[in-house]
């Protein structure tokens, strides 16, 4: 395993090609990462089409590099001027902006790249260990199990996202429904193509992925992007260097962080921002001087950064050995791989395994290239914060189109990503999640010739279900995970009943 | 600009307004409506439902659509009684400026349109440096420069698209 990754780092290393594209990409995902309302996830939704016609190896490396840079990115803003650049970055804010205003701006971006360094190295250890293991084990998976594989799936990622869980796996739902859309693989039965013959060939990933996570989110802003704004005060940078001792002695919570983000991102759906409120929550109980936090403690900026960073390894983990989406940023990364012809799963590992250790390797060199550039261009990207909104959401909406377009040089895939975008723009409008839209996509082919499969092999009976261990426990957890919410409440009225009860 | 959501929505408190409940349950009920009518009218796809031990093209698209009009229906009669009993608490439909949204998609599509006609990169200097314009003279009521950052930005971005898309990748939007 060692030999391969250092083999596949050496042939990087060796690229000048590859060089370049990984330097562009993490200059790149650090400056959108720094860009207030740019998420990780529209950053590599937007930047996605520059990959398509790169070598395979060479698109991860670049899409990595861009992940892990605005990984880093955002908390160069939540830091600065107190608005978190991605979702995962809104824990770092509490205690780096208190930290920037009291003249130790430089040093909380400091203690904030090198703790998301060490972080992204421990989830990269995390993916390197795990991933073979559950990869193999997935090996043994036949029809049944990766059919429930597929519905546990769907059923955690609609209970991981906010908001109702029924809502959100009714947007699941229609997102399998989308995956229907073209005709049946197995029988070659049009469905729900309307006659339209845009829809015929299917529904694309990446055009839905650019629609619902970049479009929306600029028809979103659009309207609060043309008033007068107020400019945010941006603190003075000062000294870069924290004492070493001092930065070395966060090394408990560097690791405490680095391991919960780990582990939490490796629960599809539960993506960076569980991860980072829970370290940080953990960082507090751990202090001896809880009061502090939320006042500019470093701990507050270390602990979130480092849970970030890992939960990046965390959440490749089921979409490489499962074909499982850990959250909404892997959904696009997955749909760069199917682009190229990679299907994640276990069979990626037993049938192209210089691409797995060339995942990890890029993986590696990101994170590396993400802690030199963001020390080079600490002072100056800053200044990327000031950019006017206005100016950045004409920009991406334009990159929108032309990504679409670019995928298969066409229009229809440009007015399908326009569909999605008004779809995500309604989804937000109703409160409702958009992220298992995309994951109802991906998994709905996996669940269908599955299930479908299965039936035939059980000649039309579902024992095949019950006679699996495998697909039952999971089956079984997933029905737990949709009736938890509907009778949780009924437990709570039943034990204030009960408490009220004996107080009397 | 608002904080990133990935798009995940909103934090939903246990109960909604049933404004929200109604508007959610009419864009599902929707969608099963035309779901539901694309699956009855075909009849290859229905009659696939008795192909043997295969369950059929059309037994998974059932399956789903029947889960959702349930749902869909729910929700609606939780809207309808929450909003006859007069519970009007929760959170309702999400604010936002949408005749900004619907005139930006307008223009998309006329962009869209526009392409066609008179090619890429014409098209998306018109439509970079007209909303580019639009936005500035909003911020900052000063109508020559709001002109004149949207022709730079025009031109900027066009050659930008040029360099990358056309140059390097190969795109054919020259």
């Amino acid at each position: 395993m060692l030999n391969d990754f250092l083999s596949a780092l050496g042939t990087t290393l060796m690229s000048p090609w590859g060089l370049l594209l990984a330097v562009i990409g993490t200059v790149l995902g650090v400056v959108l990462g720094a860009m207030p309302g740019v998420s990780s996830t529209m950053a590599l939704a937007i930047l996605l089409p520059i990959s398509f016609s790169m070598d395979p190896h060479l698109a991860i490396l670049f899409l990595l590099a861009v992940f892990v840079a605005s990984v880093y990115g955002g908390s160069i803003s939540a830091i600065l001027i107190n608005i978190p650049g991605t979702p995962g970055a809104i824990v770092t804010q509490l205690d780096g902006y208190p930290m920037a205003r009291s003249g130790r701006a430089g040093e909380a971006l400091t203690y904030a790249l090198v703790s998301s360094t060490l972080g992204g190295l421990i989830g990269l250890l995390a993916l390197v260990l795990v991933a073979p293991m559950l990869a193999a084990a997935a090996m043994e998976f036949r029809s049944p199990e990766f059919t429930a594989v597929a519905v546990f799936g769907l059923v955690l990622l609609a209970y991981a996202s906010p908001g109702s869980t029924i809502r959100g796996m009714m947007v699941g739902g229609l997102g399998l429904l989308c995956g229907m859309v073209g005709f049946d693989s197995l029988t070659d039965i049009p469905r729900f193509t309307f006659d339209s013959p845009v829809l015929e060939g299917g529904i694309e990933l990446v055009p839905l992925c650019v629609g619902l996570f970049g479009f929306a989110e600029v028809m979103k802003n659009l309207g609060g992007a043309g008033r007068p704004s107020t400019k945010s005060v941006m603190p003075a940078i000062g000294r870069l260097w924290p004492p070493m001792k001092e930065l070395l002695g966060q090394w408990k919570t560097m690791l405490r962080g680095s391991f919960i983000g780990a582990a939490v991102g490796a629960i599809p759906a539960a993506g960076s921002a569980i991860a980072v409120a829970i370290a940080y929550a953990q960082e507090m109980r751990f202090s001896k001087r809880p009061n502090e936090f939320g006042k500019g403690v470093t701990e507050g900026v270390v602990a979130p950064e480092s849970a970030n960073s890992s939960s990046i390894g965390g959440t490749l983990i089921p979409m490489m050995t499962l074909g499982i989406p850990g959250d909404a940023i892997t959904a696009v990364l997955m749909g760069s791989l199917l682009i190229h012809g990679l299907r994640p799963g276990p069979g990626l590992f037993a049938n192209n395994p210089e691409f797995v250790s060339g995942v990890y390797s890029s993986f590696f060199l990101a994170l590396i290239l993400t802690l030199v550039i963001g020390l080079l261009l600490m002072r100056w990207v800053a200044w990327v914060t000031r950019i006017p909104s206005h100016i950045l959401l004409v920009v991406i909406a334009v990159l929108c189109v032309v990504g679409s377009f670019a995928i298969r040089n066409t229009m229809s895939d440009v007015y399908v990503m326009l569909a999605f975008g008004l779809i995500g723009y309604l989804l937000n409008l109703f409160r409702l999640p958009a992220a298992p839209l995309a994951f109802g996509l991906i998994l709905g082919p996996l669940l269908e010739e599955n299930l479908r499969r299965s039936l035939i092999l059980g000649r039309g009976s579902w024992d095949v279900f019950i006679n699996s261990p495998i697909a039952l426990t999971l089956l079984l957890m997933s029905l737990g995970a949709i009736l938890l919410p509907l009778v949780a409440p009924w437990f709570v009225r039943l034990r204030d009943d009960l408490r009220r009860t004996y107080r009397r | 600009m608002s904080q990133p959501t990935d798009n995940t929505g909103s934090d939903n408190s246990a109960q909604t307004s049933p404004v929200l409940d109604l508007a959610v349950g009419a864009f599902f009920a929707i969608i099963c409506a035309a779901g539901w009518s694309s699956v009855l009218s075909g009849k290859r796809l229905m009659a696939s439902l008795d192909a043997g031990l295969d369950p059929g093209a059309a037994f998974l698209p059932i399956l789903v659509l029947s889960l959702l009009s349930v749902g869909a229906a729910l929700i609606l009669i939780k809207g309808c009684f929450r909003f006859a009993t007069g519970r009007t608490d929760g959170p309702s439909v999400e604010r936002g400026d949408h005749p900004a949204a619907v005139v930006l998609l307008l223009s998309m599509i006329a962009l869209c349109v526009g392409v066609a006609m008179i090619g890429f990169l014409p098209a998306t200097f018109v439509f970079s440096a007209a909303w580019t314009a639009w936005l500035s003279w909003r911020r900052t009521g000063r109508a020559g420069r709001a002109l004149l950052s949207g022709l730079i930005l025009g031109v900027l971005l066009c050659a930008f698209l040029y360099v990358t898309f056309v140059s390097v990748l190969k795109v054919p939007i020259g």
